[in-house]
Protein backbone atom coordinates (compact mmCIF):
# COMPACT_ATOMS: atom_id res chain seq x y z
CA UNK A 1 0.00 0.00 0.00
CA UNK A 2 1.59 2.87 -1.21
CA UNK A 3 -1.02 5.79 -0.41
CA UNK A 4 -2.52 5.45 3.45
CA UNK A 5 -3.77 8.66 3.03
CA UNK A 6 -6.10 8.32 -0.02
CA UNK A 7 -7.11 4.66 1.34
CA UNK A 8 -8.24 6.81 4.75
CA UNK A 9 -9.98 9.15 2.32
CA UNK A 10 -11.82 6.20 0.33
CA UNK A 11 -13.08 5.46 3.21
CA UNK A 12 -14.40 9.03 4.39
CA UNK A 13 -18.08 8.08 5.87
CA UNK A 14 -19.12 11.85 4.48
CA UNK A 15 -18.02 11.51 1.31
CA UNK A 16 -20.98 9.57 -0.18
CA UNK A 17 -23.25 11.57 1.45
CA UNK A 18 -22.03 15.50 2.28
CA UNK A 19 -23.90 17.08 4.48
CA UNK A 20 -26.36 19.97 3.34
CA UNK A 21 -28.95 21.70 5.58
CA UNK A 22 -32.30 20.84 4.40
CA UNK A 23 -32.99 24.87 4.83
CA UNK A 24 -29.71 26.74 5.16
CA UNK A 25 -31.69 30.02 4.38
CA UNK A 26 -34.24 29.21 7.02
CA UNK A 27 -31.28 28.17 9.28
CA UNK A 28 -29.35 31.87 8.45
CA UNK A 29 -32.56 33.52 9.03
CA UNK A 30 -33.59 32.20 11.95
CA UNK A 31 -29.93 32.64 14.13
CA UNK A 32 -29.16 35.62 12.65
CA UNK A 33 -32.23 37.16 14.14
CA UNK A 34 -31.13 36.22 17.86
CA UNK A 35 -29.68 39.41 19.15
CA UNK A 36 -29.84 38.14 22.53
CA UNK A 37 -28.07 35.39 23.89
CA UNK A 38 -30.36 32.41 24.84
CA UNK A 39 -30.31 28.75 25.05
CA UNK A 40 -31.33 27.84 21.41
CA UNK A 41 -34.33 25.34 20.59
CA UNK A 42 -31.59 22.81 19.67
CA UNK A 43 -29.61 22.58 22.97
CA UNK A 44 -33.07 23.20 24.79
CA UNK A 45 -33.94 19.71 23.46
CA UNK A 46 -30.76 18.21 24.90
CA UNK A 47 -31.49 19.48 27.67
CA UNK A 48 -35.13 18.10 27.75
CA UNK A 49 -33.86 14.82 26.76
CA UNK A 50 -31.28 14.36 29.64
CA UNK A 51 -33.78 15.86 32.50
CA UNK A 52 -34.86 12.29 33.40
CA UNK A 53 -31.64 11.16 33.23
CA UNK A 54 -30.10 13.45 34.92
CA UNK A 55 -32.63 12.87 37.83
CA UNK A 56 -31.82 9.26 38.05
CA UNK A 57 -28.18 10.30 37.96
CA UNK A 58 -28.63 12.54 40.92
CA UNK A 59 -30.19 9.42 42.95
CA UNK A 60 -27.31 7.14 42.18
CA UNK A 61 -24.94 9.58 43.40
CA UNK A 62 -26.80 9.80 46.49
CA UNK A 63 -27.22 5.98 46.77
CA UNK A 64 -23.33 5.77 46.09
CA UNK A 65 -22.50 8.51 49.12
CA UNK A 66 -24.82 6.97 51.72
CA UNK A 67 -23.19 3.47 50.83
CA UNK A 68 -19.99 5.08 51.91
CA UNK A 69 -20.96 6.76 55.11
CA UNK A 70 -22.52 3.10 56.14
CA UNK A 71 -18.87 1.53 55.08
CA UNK A 72 -17.29 4.12 57.66
CA UNK A 73 -14.61 4.59 55.67
CA UNK A 74 -11.76 7.59 55.79
CA UNK A 75 -10.61 7.43 52.28
CA UNK A 76 -11.81 10.01 49.96
CA UNK A 77 -14.58 9.71 47.62
CA UNK A 78 -13.03 9.80 44.20
CA UNK A 79 -15.12 12.62 42.24
CA UNK A 80 -14.94 12.15 38.38
CA UNK A 81 -16.84 13.43 35.83
CA UNK A 82 -16.97 9.75 33.67
CA UNK A 83 -15.63 6.21 34.55
CA UNK A 84 -14.52 5.72 30.99
CA UNK A 85 -11.10 5.25 30.47
CA UNK A 86 -10.10 6.75 27.20
CA UNK A 87 -8.35 4.75 24.26
CA UNK A 88 -9.33 1.79 22.26
CA UNK A 89 -6.92 -1.60 22.76
CA UNK A 90 -9.33 -3.68 21.59
CA UNK A 91 -6.87 -6.94 19.64
CA UNK A 92 -9.14 -7.81 17.01
CA UNK A 93 -11.95 -5.15 16.40
CA UNK A 94 -15.01 -6.87 14.73
CA UNK A 95 -16.13 -5.34 11.65
CA UNK A 96 -18.76 -3.01 11.67
CA UNK A 97 -21.85 -3.69 9.52
CA UNK A 98 -22.03 -0.72 7.56
CA UNK A 99 -21.82 3.35 7.51
CA UNK A 100 -23.45 4.77 10.77
CA UNK A 101 -23.75 0.82 11.90
CA UNK A 102 -24.15 0.41 15.55
CA UNK A 103 -21.60 -2.03 17.78
CA UNK A 104 -23.00 -5.17 18.23
CA UNK A 105 -24.20 -5.70 21.88
CA UNK A 106 -21.61 -8.22 23.75
CA UNK A 107 -22.78 -10.49 26.51
CA UNK A 108 -20.00 -11.64 28.75
CA UNK A 109 -19.77 -14.73 31.21
CA UNK A 110 -17.52 -15.93 33.21
CA UNK A 111 -14.90 -18.57 31.77
CA UNK A 112 -13.27 -21.56 33.86
CA UNK A 113 -10.10 -20.25 34.18
CA UNK A 114 -11.24 -16.97 35.57
CA UNK A 115 -10.03 -16.14 39.31
CA UNK A 116 -12.95 -14.71 41.37
CA UNK A 117 -10.30 -13.90 43.97
CA UNK A 118 -10.28 -9.87 45.03
CA UNK A 119 -6.38 -8.65 44.41
CA UNK A 120 -5.46 -5.52 45.96
CA UNK A 121 -4.28 -2.80 43.97
CA UNK A 122 -2.52 0.56 44.65
CA UNK A 123 -4.13 4.35 43.42
CA UNK A 124 -1.70 6.81 42.14
CA UNK A 125 -2.15 10.28 42.80
CA UNK A 126 0.23 11.71 39.99
CA UNK A 127 2.41 15.31 40.62
CA UNK A 128 2.35 16.71 36.90
CA UNK A 129 5.01 19.76 36.65
CA UNK A 130 2.86 22.89 37.05
CA UNK A 131 4.97 25.28 34.83
CA UNK A 132 4.94 24.39 31.56
CA UNK A 133 7.19 26.46 29.75
CA UNK A 134 10.11 25.71 32.38
CA UNK A 135 9.34 21.86 31.99
CA UNK A 136 9.39 22.24 28.06
CA UNK A 137 12.93 23.87 28.51
CA UNK A 138 13.63 21.37 31.32
CA UNK A 139 12.92 18.65 29.02
CA UNK A 140 14.53 20.33 25.63
CA UNK A 141 17.72 20.45 26.64
CA UNK A 142 18.03 17.02 27.84
CA UNK A 143 17.02 16.45 24.60
CA UNK A 144 19.87 18.79 22.97
CA UNK A 145 17.60 21.09 21.96
CA UNK A 146 19.70 24.02 23.40
CA UNK A 147 21.55 27.03 22.12
CA UNK A 148 21.44 31.08 21.75
CA UNK A 149 18.65 30.87 18.85
CA UNK A 150 15.79 29.13 20.41
CA UNK A 151 12.46 29.65 18.96
CA UNK A 152 10.00 29.27 21.92
CA UNK A 153 6.21 29.51 20.95
CA UNK A 154 2.56 27.97 22.03
CA UNK A 155 0.28 28.96 23.65
CA UNK A 156 -1.54 27.98 27.68
CA UNK A 157 -1.59 24.53 26.43
CA UNK A 158 1.57 23.68 24.81
CA UNK A 159 5.13 24.88 24.25
CA UNK A 160 7.13 24.60 21.32
CA UNK A 161 11.40 24.94 21.41
CA UNK A 162 13.03 24.92 18.50
CA UNK A 163 16.84 25.18 18.08
CA UNK A 164 18.64 26.65 15.32
CA UNK A 165 19.14 23.29 13.25
CA UNK A 166 16.09 22.11 13.33
CA UNK A 167 15.37 20.11 16.35
CA UNK A 168 11.85 20.58 18.27
CA UNK A 169 10.43 19.34 21.94
CA UNK A 170 6.89 19.62 21.76
CA UNK A 171 5.66 19.94 25.11
CA UNK A 172 1.55 19.55 25.99
CA UNK A 173 -0.30 20.48 28.76
CA UNK A 174 -3.13 18.10 29.69
CA UNK A 175 -4.49 16.60 32.70
CA UNK A 176 -1.14 13.67 31.74
CA UNK A 177 1.51 15.93 30.11
CA UNK A 178 3.09 14.83 27.32
CA UNK A 179 6.35 15.46 25.72
CA UNK A 180 7.53 14.80 22.05
CA UNK A 181 10.91 15.58 20.73
CA UNK A 182 11.96 15.49 16.71
CA UNK A 183 15.26 15.96 15.16
CA UNK A 184 13.78 17.66 12.63
CA UNK A 185 10.71 19.58 11.48
CA UNK A 186 8.46 17.12 8.81
CA UNK A 187 6.74 20.19 7.15
CA UNK A 188 5.91 17.54 4.26
CA UNK A 189 4.54 14.41 6.53
CA UNK A 190 6.96 11.52 5.13
CA UNK A 191 6.20 7.99 4.05
CA UNK A 192 6.91 5.25 6.11
CA UNK A 193 7.37 1.97 5.14
CA UNK A 194 7.97 -1.29 7.17
CA UNK A 195 11.44 -2.79 6.08
CA UNK A 196 13.06 -5.60 8.20
CA UNK A 197 15.53 -6.43 6.33
CA UNK A 198 17.64 -2.89 6.86
CA UNK A 199 20.92 -3.70 8.46
CA UNK A 200 23.20 -1.94 10.21
CA UNK A 201 20.85 -0.23 12.90
CA UNK A 202 21.04 -0.30 16.38
CA UNK A 203 20.58 -3.32 18.37
CA UNK A 204 17.99 -3.51 20.73
CA UNK A 205 19.70 -3.85 23.77
CA UNK A 206 21.04 -0.30 22.40
CA UNK A 207 18.29 1.31 21.94
CA UNK A 208 17.09 0.02 25.39
CA UNK A 209 20.09 1.35 26.95
CA UNK A 210 19.36 5.05 25.35
CA UNK A 211 15.72 5.04 26.54
CA UNK A 212 17.21 4.29 30.16
CA UNK A 213 19.89 6.70 29.65
CA UNK A 214 17.04 9.09 28.92
CA UNK A 215 14.42 8.43 31.46
CA UNK A 216 16.82 8.17 34.16
CA UNK A 217 17.64 11.80 33.07
CA UNK A 218 14.21 13.06 32.86
CA UNK A 219 13.92 11.64 36.34
CA UNK A 220 10.14 11.40 36.66
CA UNK A 221 10.59 7.84 38.54
CA UNK A 222 8.53 5.71 36.65
CA UNK A 223 9.78 2.53 34.86
CA UNK A 224 8.87 0.87 31.34
CA UNK A 225 8.15 -2.62 30.21
CA UNK A 226 6.95 -4.51 27.68
CA UNK A 227 9.37 -3.15 24.60
CA UNK A 228 7.91 -3.83 21.16
CA UNK A 229 10.71 -3.22 18.36
CA UNK A 230 9.85 -2.29 15.17
CA UNK A 231 12.25 -1.23 11.78
CA UNK A 232 10.80 1.22 9.20
CA UNK A 233 12.13 3.19 6.46
CA UNK A 234 10.93 6.52 6.18
CA UNK A 235 11.40 8.58 2.74
CA UNK A 236 10.74 12.23 3.27
CA UNK A 237 9.33 13.89 0.59
CA UNK A 238 8.91 18.14 -0.52
CA UNK A 239 5.84 19.21 -1.37
CA UNK A 240 6.16 18.76 -5.20
CA UNK A 241 6.68 15.06 -4.77
CA UNK A 242 10.74 14.76 -4.72
CA UNK A 243 12.23 12.64 -2.62
CA UNK A 244 14.56 14.33 -0.25
CA UNK A 245 15.78 11.66 1.57
CA UNK A 246 15.22 7.66 2.93
CA UNK A 247 16.42 7.40 6.29
CA UNK A 248 16.23 3.95 8.30
CA UNK A 249 14.91 3.77 11.58
CA UNK A 250 14.78 1.30 14.81
CA UNK A 251 11.57 1.92 17.24
CA UNK A 252 10.78 0.97 20.44
CA UNK A 253 7.36 1.61 22.42
CA UNK A 254 7.36 0.75 26.18
CA UNK A 255 4.67 0.59 28.30
CA UNK A 256 5.12 2.81 31.34
CA UNK A 257 4.95 1.08 35.04
CA UNK A 258 4.40 2.21 37.95
CA UNK A 259 4.78 -0.04 41.09
CA UNK A 260 5.15 -2.96 38.23
CA UNK A 261 2.05 -2.03 36.89
CA UNK A 262 1.44 -1.38 33.58
CA UNK A 263 -0.35 1.86 32.53
CA UNK A 264 -1.89 3.30 30.12
CA UNK A 265 0.81 5.24 29.32
CA UNK A 266 3.24 4.88 26.11
CA UNK A 267 7.01 5.70 26.11
CA UNK A 268 8.15 5.54 22.52
CA UNK A 269 11.95 6.70 20.88
CA UNK A 270 12.99 6.48 17.31
CA UNK A 271 17.31 5.85 16.55
CA UNK A 272 18.57 6.18 13.09
CA UNK A 273 21.62 3.92 11.97
CA UNK A 274 23.86 6.56 13.63
CA UNK A 275 22.01 6.22 17.45
CA UNK A 276 20.77 9.47 17.24
CA UNK A 277 17.12 9.81 19.08
CA UNK A 278 14.98 10.84 15.59
CA UNK A 279 11.94 11.15 17.91
CA UNK A 280 11.01 10.51 21.35
CA UNK A 281 8.09 10.96 23.40
CA UNK A 282 6.68 10.36 26.84
CA UNK A 283 4.28 11.42 29.68
CA UNK A 284 5.21 13.97 32.38
CA UNK A 285 4.73 12.89 35.62
CA UNK A 286 5.32 11.05 39.38
CA UNK A 287 3.94 9.79 41.68
CA UNK A 288 2.79 12.23 44.27
CA UNK A 289 1.04 9.87 47.33
CA UNK A 290 -0.35 6.08 46.86
CA UNK A 291 -3.88 5.22 48.28
CA UNK A 292 -5.35 1.84 48.92
CA UNK A 293 -8.54 1.99 47.91
CA UNK A 294 -10.45 -1.62 48.02
CA UNK A 295 -11.57 -2.96 44.72
CA UNK A 296 -14.88 -4.70 43.63
CA UNK A 297 -14.61 -8.80 42.63
CA UNK A 298 -13.70 -10.05 38.97
CA UNK A 299 -17.04 -10.91 39.11
CA UNK A 300 -18.23 -7.59 39.96
CA UNK A 301 -16.09 -5.86 37.06
CA UNK A 302 -17.85 -8.58 34.90
CA UNK A 303 -21.48 -7.65 36.43
CA UNK A 304 -20.33 -4.52 35.43
CA UNK A 305 -19.76 -5.15 31.65
CA UNK A 306 -23.08 -6.69 31.01
CA UNK A 307 -24.73 -4.01 33.08
CA UNK A 308 -23.56 -1.12 30.91
CA UNK A 309 -24.09 -3.23 27.38
CA UNK A 310 -27.99 -3.11 28.54
CA UNK A 311 -28.05 0.75 29.60
CA UNK A 312 -25.78 1.31 25.75
CA UNK A 313 -28.62 -0.72 24.34
CA UNK A 314 -32.18 -0.43 26.28
CA UNK A 315 -34.96 -2.41 25.44
CA UNK A 316 -37.19 -1.40 22.61
CA UNK A 317 -40.07 -0.94 25.18
CA UNK A 318 -37.74 1.24 27.34
CA UNK A 319 -39.28 4.82 27.52
CA UNK A 320 -36.42 6.54 27.50
CA UNK A 321 -35.52 5.05 23.71
CA UNK A 322 -35.66 8.02 21.41
CA UNK A 323 -33.03 7.57 18.92
CA UNK A 324 -34.43 5.52 15.96
CA UNK A 325 -31.78 2.56 16.33
CA UNK A 326 -32.08 -0.92 15.07
CA UNK A 327 -31.50 -4.10 17.66
CA UNK A 328 -27.68 -4.48 17.34
CA UNK A 329 -26.43 -8.05 16.98
CA UNK A 330 -25.43 -10.24 20.29
CA UNK A 331 -22.39 -10.96 20.66
CA UNK A 332 -21.30 -13.80 23.60
CA UNK A 333 -18.09 -13.19 24.68
CA UNK A 334 -15.85 -15.71 27.62
CA UNK A 335 -13.84 -14.02 29.65
CA UNK A 336 -11.00 -15.93 29.96
CA UNK A 337 -8.99 -14.21 32.30
CA UNK A 338 -8.12 -11.19 33.89
CA UNK A 339 -5.34 -8.80 35.20
CA UNK A 340 -5.08 -5.71 36.73
CA UNK A 341 -3.44 -2.27 35.03
CA UNK A 342 -3.64 1.33 35.64
CA UNK A 343 -5.66 4.03 33.93
CA UNK A 344 -5.47 7.99 33.96
CA UNK A 345 -7.98 9.85 35.72
CA UNK A 346 -8.46 13.33 36.03
CA UNK A 347 -10.38 13.77 39.28
CA UNK A 348 -13.20 16.99 39.16
CA UNK A 349 -10.67 18.65 42.04
CA UNK A 350 -8.08 18.73 38.91
CA UNK A 351 -5.91 16.06 40.22
CA UNK A 352 -4.40 13.45 38.07
CA UNK A 353 -4.32 9.71 38.74
CA UNK A 354 -3.96 6.75 37.92
CA UNK A 355 -6.50 4.13 38.88
CA UNK A 356 -6.37 0.22 38.80
CA UNK A 357 -8.29 -0.96 36.17
CA UNK A 358 -9.44 -4.52 35.13
CA UNK A 359 -8.42 -5.89 32.13
CA UNK A 360 -10.11 -8.84 31.14
CA UNK A 361 -9.15 -11.12 27.78
CA UNK A 362 -12.25 -12.66 26.37
CA UNK A 363 -13.15 -14.90 23.38
CA UNK A 364 -16.14 -13.60 21.10
CA UNK A 365 -17.91 -16.29 18.97
CA UNK A 366 -18.94 -14.60 15.77
CA UNK A 367 -21.50 -15.66 13.81
CA UNK A 368 -19.76 -17.22 11.15
CA UNK A 369 -18.28 -19.38 13.17
CA UNK A 370 -14.89 -17.99 13.64
CA UNK A 371 -13.68 -16.49 16.79
CA UNK A 372 -11.47 -13.66 17.95
CA UNK A 373 -10.08 -12.25 21.13
CA UNK A 374 -10.40 -8.74 22.48
CA UNK A 375 -8.98 -7.12 25.68
CA UNK A 376 -12.15 -5.54 27.68
CA UNK A 377 -11.55 -2.71 30.63
CA UNK A 378 -13.19 -1.41 33.53
CA UNK A 379 -12.73 0.87 36.74
CA UNK A 380 -11.60 -1.34 39.33
CA UNK A 381 -12.38 0.73 42.54
CA UNK A 382 -15.05 -0.66 44.68
CA UNK A 383 -17.87 2.39 42.94
CA UNK A 384 -18.79 2.91 46.41
CA UNK A 385 -15.75 5.09 46.36
CA UNK A 386 -16.73 6.93 43.27
CA UNK A 387 -18.74 9.55 43.06
CA UNK A 388 -19.63 10.80 39.15
CA UNK A 389 -20.61 14.42 38.86
CA UNK A 390 -23.90 15.01 37.10
CA UNK A 391 -22.37 18.28 35.62
CA UNK A 392 -20.65 19.59 32.86
CA UNK A 393 -17.18 21.45 32.85
CA UNK A 394 -17.33 22.80 29.44
CA UNK A 395 -14.69 23.05 27.16
CA UNK A 396 -11.89 20.39 27.57
CA UNK A 397 -7.93 20.35 27.54
CA UNK A 398 -7.37 21.59 24.20
CA UNK A 399 -10.78 23.49 23.25
CA UNK A 400 -8.94 26.72 22.40
CA UNK A 401 -12.65 28.11 21.93
CA UNK A 402 -14.53 28.08 24.60
CA UNK A 403 -18.03 29.50 24.75
CA UNK B 1 -30.84 46.03 5.80
CA UNK B 2 -28.55 43.65 5.86
CA UNK B 3 -25.76 44.82 8.47
CA UNK B 4 -21.96 43.54 7.62
CA UNK B 5 -22.23 41.00 10.83
CA UNK B 6 -25.15 39.33 8.78
CA UNK B 7 -23.22 39.18 5.82
CA UNK B 8 -20.44 38.04 6.97
CA UNK B 9 -21.98 34.91 8.82
CA UNK B 10 -23.90 34.17 5.96
CA UNK B 11 -20.82 33.93 3.56
CA UNK B 12 -19.34 31.23 6.79
CA UNK B 13 -22.84 29.46 6.76
CA UNK B 14 -22.79 28.80 2.95
CA UNK B 15 -18.63 28.57 2.60
CA UNK B 16 -18.29 26.35 5.79
CA UNK B 17 -21.34 24.85 6.76
CA UNK B 18 -20.97 21.60 4.43
CA UNK B 19 -17.77 21.00 6.18
CA UNK B 20 -19.02 21.39 9.86
CA UNK B 21 -21.79 19.64 8.81
CA UNK B 22 -19.11 16.49 7.52
CA UNK B 23 -17.14 17.03 10.35
CA UNK B 24 -19.73 15.94 12.76
CA UNK B 25 -21.41 13.33 10.68
CA UNK B 26 -17.96 11.63 11.21
CA UNK B 27 -18.16 11.61 14.81
CA UNK B 28 -21.79 11.83 15.35
CA UNK B 29 -21.82 8.50 17.36
CA UNK B 30 -23.17 7.26 19.60
CA UNK B 31 -25.74 10.32 19.06
CA UNK B 32 -28.12 9.70 16.59
CA UNK B 33 -28.65 10.85 13.28
CA UNK B 34 -31.29 12.67 13.85
CA UNK B 35 -29.46 15.49 16.16
CA UNK B 36 -27.23 15.85 13.22
CA UNK B 37 -29.24 19.60 12.20
CA UNK B 38 -29.41 20.49 15.88
CA UNK B 39 -25.59 19.98 16.37
CA UNK B 40 -24.55 21.95 13.18
CA UNK B 41 -27.65 24.55 14.31
CA UNK B 42 -26.27 24.79 17.78
CA UNK B 43 -22.19 25.21 16.39
CA UNK B 44 -23.24 28.05 13.87
CA UNK B 45 -25.18 29.87 16.64
CA UNK B 46 -22.29 30.21 18.64
CA UNK B 47 -20.38 31.08 16.00
CA UNK B 48 -23.10 33.45 15.30
CA UNK B 49 -23.11 34.77 19.14
CA UNK B 50 -18.89 35.05 18.70
CA UNK B 51 -18.79 36.53 15.39
CA UNK B 52 -16.31 38.97 16.11
CA UNK B 53 -14.25 36.18 17.61
CA UNK B 54 -13.81 34.36 14.10
CA UNK B 55 -10.01 34.89 12.62
CA UNK B 56 -9.92 35.38 9.03
CA UNK B 57 -7.15 33.47 8.65
CA UNK B 58 -8.09 30.00 10.67
CA UNK B 59 -12.12 30.24 10.03
CA UNK B 60 -12.75 26.66 8.99
CA UNK B 61 -10.47 25.34 11.93
CA UNK B 62 -12.38 27.94 14.30
CA UNK B 63 -15.59 26.84 13.51
CA UNK B 64 -14.54 23.09 13.68
CA UNK B 65 -13.40 24.15 17.12
CA UNK B 66 -16.82 24.93 18.06
CA UNK B 67 -18.32 22.23 16.51
CA UNK B 68 -15.75 19.81 18.41
CA UNK B 69 -16.98 21.23 21.71
CA UNK B 70 -20.20 21.40 20.70
CA UNK B 71 -20.25 17.75 20.01
CA UNK B 72 -18.46 16.86 23.37
CA UNK B 73 -21.12 18.21 25.49
CA UNK B 74 -23.61 16.50 23.63
CA UNK B 75 -21.84 13.36 24.41
CA UNK B 76 -21.42 14.27 27.64
CA UNK B 77 -24.95 14.29 28.18
CA UNK B 78 -25.49 11.10 26.22
CA UNK B 79 -22.72 9.67 28.41
CA UNK B 80 -24.03 10.95 31.90
CA UNK B 81 -27.11 8.84 31.17
CA UNK B 82 -25.81 5.93 30.69
CA UNK B 83 -22.92 6.41 33.18
CA UNK B 84 -25.10 7.05 35.91
CA UNK B 85 -27.91 4.18 34.89
CA UNK B 86 -24.92 1.65 35.03
CA UNK B 87 -23.32 2.92 37.60
CA UNK B 88 -19.94 1.76 35.79
CA UNK B 89 -17.59 2.22 33.09
CA UNK B 90 -17.69 1.54 29.31
CA UNK B 91 -15.28 -1.00 28.41
CA UNK B 92 -12.30 0.26 26.75
CA UNK B 93 -12.97 -1.40 23.81
CA UNK B 94 -15.74 0.65 22.70
CA UNK B 95 -15.00 1.97 19.44
CA UNK B 96 -14.84 5.48 18.83
CA UNK B 97 -17.33 7.75 16.72
CA UNK B 98 -15.28 7.40 13.73
CA UNK B 99 -13.98 3.63 13.93
CA UNK B 100 -17.50 3.17 14.51
CA UNK B 101 -18.67 4.39 10.76
CA UNK B 102 -15.62 3.10 8.80
CA UNK B 103 -16.33 -0.58 7.43
CA UNK B 104 -12.80 -1.81 5.88
CA UNK B 105 -11.89 -4.04 8.79
CA UNK B 106 -8.38 -3.91 8.51
CA UNK B 107 -8.42 0.24 8.74
CA UNK B 108 -10.57 0.08 11.48
CA UNK B 109 -8.79 -2.63 13.36
CA UNK B 110 -6.29 0.15 12.76
CA UNK B 111 -7.59 3.06 14.10
CA UNK B 112 -9.12 1.43 16.83
CA UNK B 113 -5.38 0.33 18.12
CA UNK B 114 -4.66 4.22 17.59
CA UNK B 115 -4.29 7.03 20.38
CA UNK B 116 -6.87 8.82 20.32
CA UNK B 117 -4.64 12.17 19.90
CA UNK B 118 -3.52 10.65 16.94
CA UNK B 119 -6.39 9.49 15.57
CA UNK B 120 -7.79 12.71 15.74
CA UNK B 121 -4.63 14.63 13.97
CA UNK B 122 -5.02 11.86 11.55
CA UNK B 123 -8.70 12.14 10.40
CA UNK B 124 -8.67 15.89 10.63
CA UNK B 125 -6.23 15.85 8.09
CA UNK B 126 -7.30 12.80 6.00
CA UNK B 127 -11.08 13.74 6.05
CA UNK B 128 -11.77 16.82 7.43
CA UNK B 129 -8.89 18.35 5.62
CA UNK B 130 -7.01 20.40 7.56
CA UNK B 131 -3.52 21.02 6.84
CA UNK B 132 -0.64 21.55 9.57
CA UNK B 133 -1.44 24.93 9.67
CA UNK B 134 -4.89 24.64 9.90
CA UNK B 135 -4.40 22.04 12.61
CA UNK B 136 -2.58 24.17 14.43
CA UNK B 137 -4.91 26.92 14.40
CA UNK B 138 -7.03 24.15 15.82
CA UNK B 139 -5.01 23.05 18.63
CA UNK B 140 -3.40 26.93 19.42
CA UNK B 141 -0.10 24.96 18.85
CA UNK B 142 2.75 26.04 16.46
CA UNK B 143 2.54 24.83 12.93
CA UNK B 144 6.02 22.74 13.40
CA UNK B 145 4.28 21.49 16.61
CA UNK B 146 1.72 20.27 14.24
CA UNK B 147 3.38 18.41 11.53
CA UNK B 148 5.09 16.58 14.25
CA UNK B 149 2.21 15.45 15.82
CA UNK B 150 0.37 14.84 12.79
CA UNK B 151 3.51 13.04 11.51
CA UNK B 152 4.00 10.65 14.10
CA UNK B 153 0.06 10.08 13.86
CA UNK B 154 0.58 9.31 10.12
CA UNK B 155 3.35 7.18 10.71
CA UNK B 156 1.99 5.06 13.96
CA UNK B 157 -1.20 3.99 11.92
CA UNK B 158 0.88 3.33 8.52
CA UNK B 159 3.35 1.15 10.72
CA UNK B 160 -0.49 -0.37 12.54
CA UNK B 161 -1.97 -0.99 8.66
CA UNK B 162 0.56 -3.25 7.63
CA UNK B 163 1.37 -5.10 10.95
CA UNK B 164 -2.13 -5.97 10.24
CA UNK B 165 -2.19 -7.08 6.56
CA UNK B 166 0.81 -8.92 7.16
CA UNK B 167 -0.09 -10.46 9.91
Amino acid sequence: MSDFDDRLAALDPAAAQPYRHPNLDGLITRITSQRVVVANHAWRRFQLKMASALAASALLTVGAITALQGAGSVLPLLSMQSTSIGGASQTNPKPVLGAMALFEEYHFATGPGLTTATPTGLSFKLHVPSNQSAEALRVAAIFGVVGPTLTISGSSTDTTITDSSGRSLDYASSALPQWYYSLSSPAVAPATTTDTSNANLPSHATLEADVRGYLAKLGYGYNTSAPNFSTSTVTTTSADGTTQGSMNTETVTYSVDVAGIATDQPVEFSVDASNHVIYASGPAFSVNSTSNYPLQSPADGVAALNAEQQSRFPSSTSATTSAPLAGPPIVDVTLTSVSLALATYQLTDGTTWLLPVYNYVGVSSNADGTSSTSDWYVLAVDPSYLQVSSHSSGAGPHGPINY
Amino acid sequence: MVSRDEDRFTRLVREHSPAVGNYLRRRLYPLSPADLDDLVEETLLVVWRRLDDVPDDAELPWMIGVARNVLRNARRSKNRRVAFEATLTPSRDEPSAEESVVADTTVREALSSLGDDDREFLLLHAWDGLDTHELAKLYAISTNAAAVRLSRAQRRFRELLSASEDG
